[in-house]
Protein backbone atom coordinates (compact mmCIF):
# COMPACT_ATOMS: atom_id res chain seq x y z
CA UNK A 1 0.00 0.00 0.00
CA UNK A 2 1.09 3.56 -0.60
CA UNK A 3 0.64 6.36 1.88
CA UNK A 4 0.86 9.45 -0.34
CA UNK A 5 1.54 8.17 -3.88
CA UNK A 6 -2.21 7.54 -4.33
CA UNK A 7 -2.83 11.27 -3.77
CA UNK A 8 -0.14 12.38 -6.25
CA UNK A 9 -1.07 9.83 -8.94
CA UNK A 10 -4.54 11.39 -9.23
CA UNK A 11 -3.12 14.66 -10.60
CA UNK A 12 -0.78 12.91 -13.01
CA UNK A 13 -3.58 10.68 -14.32
CA UNK A 14 -5.93 13.65 -14.60
CA UNK A 15 -3.43 15.52 -16.73
CA UNK A 16 -3.43 12.67 -19.23
CA UNK A 17 -7.15 11.88 -19.35
CA UNK A 18 -8.26 15.56 -19.23
CA UNK A 19 -12.01 15.76 -20.00
CA UNK A 20 -12.50 12.02 -20.41
CA UNK A 21 -12.67 11.28 -16.68
CA UNK A 22 -13.88 13.00 -13.54
CA UNK A 23 -11.10 13.94 -11.11
CA UNK A 24 -13.33 13.14 -8.12
CA UNK A 25 -14.09 9.71 -9.59
CA UNK A 26 -10.37 9.04 -10.06
CA UNK A 27 -9.80 9.98 -6.40
CA UNK A 28 -12.67 7.78 -5.25
CA UNK A 29 -11.25 4.91 -7.32
CA UNK A 30 -7.77 5.25 -5.84
CA UNK A 31 -9.04 5.49 -2.23
CA UNK A 32 -11.79 2.88 -2.39
CA UNK A 33 -9.68 -0.30 -1.95
CA UNK A 34 -8.13 0.95 1.31
CA UNK A 35 -10.79 3.24 2.72
CA UNK A 36 -13.23 0.35 2.93
CA UNK A 37 -10.76 -2.13 4.42
CA UNK A 38 -7.86 -0.55 6.34
CA UNK A 39 -9.73 -0.18 9.64
CA UNK A 40 -10.48 -3.91 9.69
CA UNK A 41 -7.01 -4.82 8.41
CA UNK A 42 -5.35 -3.19 11.44
CA UNK A 43 -7.51 -5.33 13.72
CA UNK A 44 -6.13 -8.51 12.12
CA UNK A 45 -2.64 -8.38 13.63
CA UNK A 46 -1.90 -12.07 13.13
CA UNK A 47 -2.78 -12.30 9.43
CA UNK A 48 -3.11 -8.66 8.36
CA UNK A 49 -1.38 -9.15 5.00
CA UNK A 50 -3.51 -12.18 4.08
CA UNK A 51 -6.72 -10.49 5.21
CA UNK A 52 -5.86 -7.29 3.31
CA UNK A 53 -4.66 -8.82 0.04
CA UNK A 54 -5.61 -12.50 0.06
CA UNK A 55 -8.62 -14.76 -0.19
CA UNK A 56 -10.57 -15.41 1.97
CA UNK A 57 -10.39 -11.80 3.16
CA UNK A 58 -10.85 -8.38 1.61
CA UNK A 59 -8.12 -8.85 -1.02
CA UNK A 60 -10.74 -8.75 -3.79
CA UNK A 61 -10.94 -4.96 -3.28
CA UNK A 62 -7.44 -4.83 -4.78
CA UNK A 63 -8.40 -6.79 -7.91
CA UNK A 64 -9.04 -5.43 -11.41
CA UNK A 65 -12.50 -6.94 -11.50
CA UNK A 66 -13.56 -4.97 -8.41
CA UNK A 67 -12.92 -1.68 -10.23
CA UNK A 68 -14.56 -3.01 -13.38
CA UNK A 69 -17.76 -4.11 -11.61
CA UNK A 70 -18.01 -0.78 -9.74
CA UNK A 71 -17.42 1.18 -12.94
CA UNK A 72 -20.13 -0.79 -14.75
CA UNK A 73 -22.54 -0.15 -11.86
CA UNK A 74 -21.71 3.57 -11.93
CA UNK A 75 -22.23 3.61 -15.71
CA UNK A 76 -25.59 1.84 -15.38
CA UNK A 77 -26.88 4.04 -12.54
CA UNK A 78 -25.47 7.51 -13.30
CA UNK A 79 -25.01 7.12 -17.08
CA UNK A 80 -21.87 9.21 -16.69
CA UNK A 81 -18.93 8.11 -18.80
CA UNK A 82 -16.57 10.45 -16.93
CA UNK A 83 -17.44 8.89 -13.57
CA UNK A 84 -17.31 5.29 -14.79
CA UNK A 85 -13.99 5.80 -16.54
CA UNK A 86 -12.54 7.84 -13.66
CA UNK A 87 -13.41 5.23 -11.07
CA UNK A 88 -12.02 2.44 -13.24
CA UNK A 89 -8.73 4.26 -13.91
CA UNK A 90 -8.34 5.27 -10.26
CA UNK A 91 -8.97 1.79 -8.87
CA UNK A 92 -6.70 0.15 -11.46
CA UNK A 93 -3.96 2.68 -10.63
CA UNK A 94 -4.26 1.66 -6.98
CA UNK A 95 -3.96 -2.01 -7.94
CA UNK A 96 -0.91 -1.26 -10.10
CA UNK A 97 0.81 0.67 -7.29
CA UNK A 98 0.15 -1.98 -4.64
CA UNK A 99 1.97 -4.57 -6.74
CA UNK A 100 5.10 -2.94 -5.32
CA UNK A 101 4.83 -4.24 -1.74
CA UNK A 102 5.67 -7.75 -0.58
CA UNK A 103 2.04 -8.89 -0.20
CA UNK A 104 1.11 -7.77 -3.72
CA UNK A 105 -2.41 -7.92 -5.16
CA UNK A 106 -4.74 -10.61 -6.53
CA UNK A 107 -5.06 -8.65 -9.77
CA UNK A 108 -6.93 -11.38 -11.65
CA UNK A 109 -9.26 -12.49 -8.85
CA UNK A 110 -11.47 -14.63 -9.01
CA UNK A 111 -9.73 -16.33 -11.96
CA UNK A 112 -6.50 -16.56 -9.96
CA UNK A 113 -5.94 -16.06 -6.22
CA UNK A 114 -2.17 -15.77 -6.69
CA UNK A 115 -0.69 -12.39 -5.92
CA UNK A 116 1.41 -10.27 -8.27
CA UNK A 117 4.26 -8.60 -6.41
CA UNK A 118 7.65 -7.07 -7.11
CA UNK A 119 8.47 -6.94 -3.37
CA UNK A 120 9.87 -3.41 -3.41
CA UNK A 121 8.89 -2.65 0.21
CA UNK A 122 7.35 -4.60 3.09
CA UNK A 123 3.62 -4.85 3.64
CA UNK A 124 3.56 -3.92 7.34
CA UNK A 125 -0.13 -3.65 8.30
CA UNK A 126 0.48 -6.29 10.99
CA UNK A 127 2.45 -3.62 12.89
CA UNK A 128 -0.70 -1.51 13.40
CA UNK A 129 -1.29 1.97 11.93
CA UNK A 130 1.73 3.67 13.54
CA UNK A 131 4.07 0.77 12.86
CA UNK A 132 2.77 0.50 9.29
CA UNK A 133 3.47 4.18 8.60
CA UNK A 134 6.89 4.00 10.24
CA UNK A 135 7.85 0.89 8.22
CA UNK A 136 6.58 2.40 4.97
CA UNK A 137 8.69 5.53 5.45
CA UNK A 138 11.71 3.43 6.46
CA UNK A 139 11.86 1.44 3.22
CA UNK A 140 11.52 2.29 -0.46
CA UNK A 141 7.86 3.20 0.06
CA UNK A 142 8.83 6.69 1.17
CA UNK A 143 11.10 7.03 -1.88
CA UNK A 144 8.19 5.91 -4.08
CA UNK A 145 6.02 8.72 -2.63
CA UNK A 146 8.83 11.21 -3.21
CA UNK A 147 9.17 9.96 -6.80
CA UNK A 148 5.47 10.62 -7.47
CA UNK A 149 5.66 14.04 -5.84
CA UNK A 150 8.53 14.97 -8.19
CA UNK A 151 6.67 13.50 -11.19
CA UNK A 152 3.64 15.67 -10.44
CA UNK A 153 5.75 18.79 -9.84
CA UNK A 154 7.70 18.32 -13.08
CA UNK A 155 5.17 16.81 -15.48
CA UNK A 156 1.75 17.73 -14.10
CA UNK A 157 2.36 21.04 -12.33
CA UNK A 158 -0.29 22.82 -14.40
CA UNK A 159 -3.01 20.60 -12.93
CA UNK A 160 -2.61 22.53 -9.67
CA UNK A 161 -3.24 25.90 -11.30
CA UNK A 162 -6.48 27.78 -10.89
CA UNK A 163 -7.03 28.03 -14.67
CA UNK A 164 -6.71 24.28 -15.11
CA UNK A 165 -9.18 23.68 -12.30
CA UNK A 166 -11.73 26.01 -13.87
CA UNK A 167 -11.33 24.92 -17.48
CA UNK A 168 -10.71 21.19 -17.18
CA UNK A 169 -11.57 19.79 -13.75
CA UNK A 170 -14.90 21.56 -13.24
CA UNK A 171 -15.86 21.40 -16.91
CA UNK A 172 -15.45 17.64 -17.00
CA UNK A 173 -17.67 17.14 -13.94
CA UNK A 174 -19.79 20.28 -13.39
CA UNK A 175 -22.74 18.65 -11.60
CA UNK A 176 -20.77 17.07 -8.76
CA UNK A 177 -18.55 20.12 -8.19
CA UNK A 178 -21.68 22.31 -8.04
CA UNK A 179 -23.23 19.86 -5.57
CA UNK A 180 -20.07 19.95 -3.39
CA UNK A 181 -20.01 23.74 -3.49
CA UNK A 182 -23.62 23.93 -2.31
CA UNK A 183 -23.31 21.27 0.38
CA UNK A 184 -20.03 22.52 1.83
CA UNK A 185 -20.96 26.23 1.49
CA UNK A 186 -17.74 26.93 -0.38
CA UNK A 187 -16.83 29.89 -2.54
CA UNK A 188 -15.03 29.33 -5.86
CA UNK A 189 -11.74 29.73 -4.01
CA UNK A 190 -12.89 27.22 -1.38
CA UNK A 191 -13.58 24.70 -4.11
CA UNK A 192 -10.07 25.26 -5.48
CA UNK A 193 -8.64 24.72 -1.98
CA UNK A 194 -10.62 21.48 -1.74
CA UNK A 195 -9.14 20.33 -5.06
CA UNK A 196 -5.58 21.32 -4.17
CA UNK A 197 -6.05 20.06 -0.60
CA UNK A 198 -5.69 16.45 -1.76
CA UNK A 199 -2.20 17.24 -3.05
CA UNK A 200 -1.13 19.20 0.03
CA UNK A 201 -2.61 16.54 2.27
CA UNK A 202 -0.35 14.02 0.48
CA UNK A 203 2.76 16.20 0.94
CA UNK A 204 1.94 16.87 4.60
CA UNK A 205 1.28 13.22 5.26
CA UNK A 206 4.55 12.17 3.64
CA UNK A 207 6.68 14.63 5.63
CA UNK A 208 4.88 14.10 8.97
CA UNK A 209 5.09 10.29 8.83
CA UNK A 210 8.74 10.43 7.79
CA UNK A 211 9.50 12.63 10.81
CA UNK A 212 7.46 10.28 13.01
CA UNK A 213 9.51 7.29 11.82
CA UNK A 214 12.87 9.02 12.25
CA UNK A 215 12.44 11.07 15.43
CA UNK A 216 9.54 9.61 17.39
CA UNK A 217 9.62 5.82 17.10
CA UNK A 218 13.21 5.98 15.78
CA UNK A 219 13.07 2.88 13.57
CA UNK A 220 16.08 2.32 11.28
CA UNK A 221 15.93 3.83 7.79
CA UNK A 222 16.57 0.96 5.35
CA UNK A 223 15.71 2.11 1.81
CA UNK A 224 16.77 -1.15 0.16
CA UNK A 225 14.77 -3.47 -2.10
CA UNK A 226 12.34 -5.44 0.12
CA UNK A 227 13.10 -3.27 3.16
CA UNK A 228 12.82 -2.39 5.91
CA UNK A 229 14.44 -5.62 7.08
CA UNK A 230 13.18 -5.35 10.67
CA UNK A 231 9.61 -6.16 9.43
CA UNK A 232 8.66 -9.78 8.50
CA UNK A 233 8.23 -10.52 4.78
CA UNK A 234 4.47 -11.12 4.53
CA UNK A 235 4.71 -12.91 1.18
CA UNK A 236 1.40 -14.54 0.29
CA UNK A 237 2.15 -16.81 -2.69
CA UNK A 238 2.77 -20.48 -2.09
CA UNK A 239 4.13 -23.11 -4.47
CA UNK A 240 6.90 -22.95 -7.05
CA UNK A 241 7.55 -19.85 -9.15
CA UNK A 242 6.45 -21.75 -12.28
CA UNK A 243 3.08 -22.68 -10.70
CA UNK A 244 2.47 -19.10 -9.55
CA UNK A 245 3.38 -17.65 -12.97
CA UNK A 246 1.25 -20.24 -14.79
CA UNK A 247 -1.79 -19.51 -12.57
CA UNK A 248 -1.30 -15.77 -13.12
CA UNK A 249 -1.04 -16.13 -16.90
CA UNK A 250 -4.16 -18.33 -17.01
CA UNK A 251 -5.98 -15.91 -14.65
CA UNK A 252 -4.94 -12.94 -16.79
CA UNK A 253 -6.20 -14.61 -19.97
CA UNK A 254 -9.52 -15.49 -18.29
CA UNK A 255 -9.86 -11.89 -17.07
CA UNK A 256 -9.25 -10.46 -20.55
CA UNK A 257 -11.85 -12.88 -21.96
CA UNK A 258 -14.30 -11.79 -19.25
CA UNK A 259 -13.77 -8.09 -20.06
CA UNK A 260 -14.30 -8.73 -23.79
CA UNK A 261 -17.42 -10.82 -23.16
CA UNK A 262 -18.85 -8.16 -20.81
CA UNK A 263 -18.17 -5.44 -23.40
CA UNK A 264 -19.80 -7.35 -26.22
CA UNK A 265 -22.86 -8.51 -24.27
CA UNK A 266 -23.95 -5.44 -22.27
CA UNK A 267 -21.25 -2.88 -21.36
CA UNK A 268 -21.08 -1.48 -24.92
CA UNK A 269 -24.82 -0.79 -24.79
CA UNK A 270 -24.48 0.94 -21.41
CA UNK A 271 -21.55 2.99 -22.74
CA UNK A 272 -23.51 4.14 -25.83
CA UNK A 273 -26.56 5.27 -23.87
CA UNK A 274 -24.37 7.11 -21.31
CA UNK A 275 -23.91 10.85 -21.71
CA UNK A 276 -20.73 12.77 -22.42
CA UNK A 277 -19.92 15.63 -20.04
CA UNK A 278 -20.98 19.07 -21.30
CA UNK A 279 -17.36 20.20 -21.17
CA UNK A 280 -16.31 17.47 -23.53
CA UNK A 281 -19.13 18.35 -25.95
CA UNK A 282 -18.12 22.02 -25.78
CA UNK A 283 -14.51 21.16 -26.47
CA UNK A 284 -15.47 18.93 -29.37
CA UNK A 285 -17.61 21.75 -30.80
CA UNK A 286 -14.80 24.27 -30.39
CA UNK A 287 -12.45 21.79 -32.03
CA UNK A 288 -14.89 21.32 -34.91
CA UNK A 289 -15.27 25.09 -35.24
CA UNK A 290 -11.52 25.54 -35.24
CA UNK A 291 -11.12 22.86 -37.87
CA UNK A 292 -13.84 24.47 -39.96
CA UNK A 293 -12.13 27.84 -39.67
CA UNK A 294 -8.81 26.27 -40.59
CA UNK A 295 -10.48 24.80 -43.66
CA UNK A 296 -11.79 28.22 -44.68
CA UNK A 297 -8.40 29.83 -44.17
CA UNK A 298 -6.68 27.24 -46.32
CA UNK A 299 -9.12 27.73 -49.20
CA UNK A 300 -7.40 29.87 -51.86
CA UNK B 1 6.44 45.09 8.84
CA UNK B 2 2.80 44.02 9.44
CA UNK B 3 1.95 45.48 6.01
CA UNK B 4 4.72 43.44 4.46
CA UNK B 5 3.48 40.30 6.23
CA UNK B 6 -0.11 40.84 5.10
CA UNK B 7 1.08 41.54 1.54
CA UNK B 8 2.99 38.26 1.63
CA UNK B 9 -0.04 36.41 2.94
CA UNK B 10 -2.26 37.68 0.15
CA UNK B 11 -0.08 35.73 -2.29
CA UNK B 12 -1.05 32.13 -2.94
CA UNK B 13 2.34 30.43 -2.62
CA UNK B 14 3.28 31.61 0.89
CA UNK B 15 -0.26 31.00 2.15
CA UNK B 16 -0.22 27.38 0.98
CA UNK B 17 3.33 26.84 2.26
CA UNK B 18 2.38 28.18 5.71
CA UNK B 19 -0.76 26.04 5.79
CA UNK B 20 1.31 22.99 4.86
CA UNK B 21 3.85 23.70 7.60
CA UNK B 22 0.99 24.12 10.06
CA UNK B 23 -0.50 20.83 8.99
CA UNK B 24 2.78 18.99 9.43
CA UNK B 25 3.41 20.68 12.78
CA UNK B 26 -0.09 19.94 14.02
CA UNK B 27 0.26 16.29 13.03
CA UNK B 28 3.53 15.96 14.93
CA UNK B 29 2.42 17.95 18.00
CA UNK B 30 -0.85 16.08 18.43
CA UNK B 31 0.80 12.76 17.44
CA UNK B 32 -2.38 12.17 15.44
CA UNK B 33 -1.04 12.47 11.88
CA UNK B 34 -4.32 13.78 10.58
CA UNK B 35 -6.38 11.40 8.50
CA UNK B 36 -7.78 12.18 5.06
CA UNK B 37 -11.04 13.85 6.14
CA UNK B 38 -9.35 15.93 8.86
CA UNK B 39 -6.57 16.84 6.44
CA UNK B 40 -8.94 18.22 3.80
CA UNK B 41 -11.03 19.98 6.46
CA UNK B 42 -7.89 21.57 7.88
CA UNK B 43 -6.87 23.03 4.50
CA UNK B 44 -10.37 24.36 3.84
CA UNK B 45 -10.49 25.88 7.33
CA UNK B 46 -7.06 27.52 7.14
CA UNK B 47 -7.08 28.63 3.50
CA UNK B 48 -10.74 29.48 2.99
CA UNK B 49 -12.93 29.75 6.10
CA UNK B 50 -10.58 31.64 8.44
CA UNK B 51 -9.38 34.24 5.86
CA UNK B 52 -13.00 34.79 4.74
CA UNK B 53 -14.17 35.25 8.34
CA UNK B 54 -11.25 37.57 9.05
CA UNK B 55 -12.02 39.69 5.98
CA UNK B 56 -15.70 39.85 6.91
CA UNK B 57 -14.97 40.87 10.51
CA UNK B 58 -12.41 43.45 9.42
CA UNK B 59 -14.85 44.76 6.82
CA UNK B 60 -17.64 45.17 9.36
CA UNK B 61 -15.16 46.78 11.81
CA UNK B 62 -14.12 49.31 9.15
CA UNK B 63 -17.74 50.16 8.44
CA UNK B 64 -18.35 50.58 12.18
CA UNK B 65 -15.44 53.01 12.50
CA UNK B 66 -16.59 55.14 9.60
Amino acid sequence: MSWAAHEFENYFIQKHVKFKASFLAICLGTYLPDVTTKHFVYEHHADAAHFHRGWPGVGFTHSLIFGLVLAILILAVTKSRAWALGLLIGQWAHVATDISDTAGVMAFFPFSTNNITIGMWKHAAAEGRGGDGAAYYSGLGGIWDLFWLIVVLIFARETLKSDYFQTVIITSDPRVWAFLQRRLWLTDNGLLVFYRGLFFYGVGRMVAWFIYARFQVKVPWQPVWGGPVYVPGNYLNHGSTFTVVWHLVAGGAAFVAFVWLSWVTFVRRLWRRAYVQPGLVATAQVGAADRALDGVDQTP
Amino acid sequence: MPDRASRLLTREGPRYALALLGYIGLGILTKHYLTFTWGIMYFILVLEVLPRTYRRLRGSGDRGES
